[in-house]
């Protein structure tokens, strides 16, 4: 029986990491780039997060099929490595250039994936919830910075979309981010169920106490 | 003791990278980067042909010994090319106090040539009042040659469904080697100004870091 699930298991891995080369090879296609990044829109919340997905999928795959444990040493740096590149491209300019000079295409193409993507799944279930939720507060006001940058600035900040877009994709982020940190905000309502231990340190005093 | 060399490993190189996509956290978009590097450094323009409203044939390289204010425009405009043409009528009335001032030029050129013939555009430059002999609307000839033009001004220009475009709106200026040395705001017509008192003291050159 637990053979069995082990095969299905590991099937189901090279399946995952198979569908994510797939997915990235179909984003490659000159005529979907074409068409994704026809829209600012498309361009920042689909094309863009799906290759990001694709290397979450791929580095969880990896770190399943080679037993990957990331220590707190690595883990850390490997999220600022993510934090960093996502820095890079919400640049107006790197995006820009995505557009208008291939060796940032190709670039976007495959930092998104390898620098965010798998950093992202080796290294977040390593670190503490401390850190999760510093990362996470981190990505929420930079969403919220550009949320509002977008849709407040009276100039077009990429070259090559047009200004009522770029306010599209302001509000869009701004749902987005709100959505983002209500989530999270959600989380605050969740009374904390104590452990085991924590339990048996209870039982043990309300029989002290009985005493 | 491993973790903190990982994250100054870490830091210094994605600081560094993100330092250099940045021209030193100056310039976060093209548009910024555009007029950095040219303040930095003034560029060369391509001899493209252009045909005048009044039907001359001639190249910006025509101009040399002048400063030329160079804007990109097309009459259709109802939105930001009006307020450019506005700053162009206020800089030319704060420049042209003596009648004979030959040290500048103005130089309206139009993106869209298909709409733009010669004559719509010498009914705009009449309708503004523009003087022929300092201001000039102006087309390519040659309508292969507009990227040409606009790559070297850095001009991105989208159509938009509407059957307007998307387009930078700058007030560019040429110095007396016709070469693109500063890229303004187009509302910013008092720096230009500042610019222009320091240009006529001789020892002033704008692409020096101000």
């Amino acid at each position: 029986m637990p053979n069995s699930l082990n095969i299905n298991s590991i099937k189901l891995k090279h399946f995952a990491l198979l569908m994510s080369f797939i997915t990235w090879l179909i984003l490659a296609l000159p005529k979907i780039q074409v068409l994704l990044q026809k829209n600012m829109l498309s361009h920042m919340l689909l094309q863009i997060p799906l290759l990001i997905f694709i290397g979450i999928s791929i580095g969880l795959s990896i770190k399943a099929k080679y037993h990957i444990k990331t220590t707190y040493n690595y883990a850390l740096p490997g999220l600022l490595i993510a934090s960093f590149s996502m820095l890079f491209w919400m640049l107006p300019r790197s995006l820009d250039a995505s557009l208008s000079d291939s060796s940032y295409a190709i670039a976007k193409f495959f930092t998104l994936p390898v620098l965010i993507g798998i950093p992202l799944a080796l290294c977040w279930h390593a670190v503490t919830s401390v850190t999760k939720g510093v990362f996470i507060t981190q990505i929420i006001s930079m969403l919220m910075v550009l949320a509002w940058l977008y849709i407040e600035s009276p100039v077009r900040l990429c070259n090559y979309y047009l200004i009522n877009e770029q306010q599209q994709l302001g509000y869009a982020l701004l749902f987005l981010t709100l959505f983002i940190s209500l989530y999270y905000s959600s989380k605050l309502f969740y009374q904390p169920r104590p452990s085991s231990q924590e339990n048996a340190n209870i039982e043990r005093q309300d029989v002290s106490q009985n005493n | 003791m491993t973790l903190i060399i990982n994250l100054l490993l870490v830091i210094t190189v994605g600081g560094t990278s993100l330092y250099f996509a940045s021209s030193g956290l100056q310039a976060f978009t093209t548009e910024s980067e555009r007029r950095l590097s040219i303040e930095r450094e003034p560029i060369s323009l391509p001899n493209v042909e252009l045909l005048s409203a009044d039907g001359k044939v001639f190249s910006l390289q025509d101009y040399a010994g002048k400063y030329v204010f160079v804007d990109f425009i097309f009459s259709n405009c109802r939105e930001i090319c009006p307020a450019i043409t506005q700053s162009f009528i206020r800089l030319n009335q704060a420049l042209d106090q003596e009648r004979n001032d030959h040290r500048y030029a103005l130089l309206s050129i139009t993106f869209d040539p298909e709409r733009d013939s010669i004559s719509i555009l010498q009914q705009h430059a009449k309708a503004l009042g523009a003087q022929p002999e300092k201001w000039v609307f102006a087309r390519v000839h040659d309508e292969a040659e507009l990227d040409l033009l606009l790559d070297a001004f850095g001009i991105t220009v989208i159509p938009r469904p509407d059957g307007q475009f998307e387009h930078n709106a700058a007030i560019h200026l040429l110095n007396k080697k016709s070469q693109l040395v500063k890229i303004y705001d187009f509302e910013n017509t008092d720096l230009i100004l500042q610019d222009w008192e320091k240009l006529l003291s001789a020892s002033f050159e704008l692409n020096k870091p101000i």
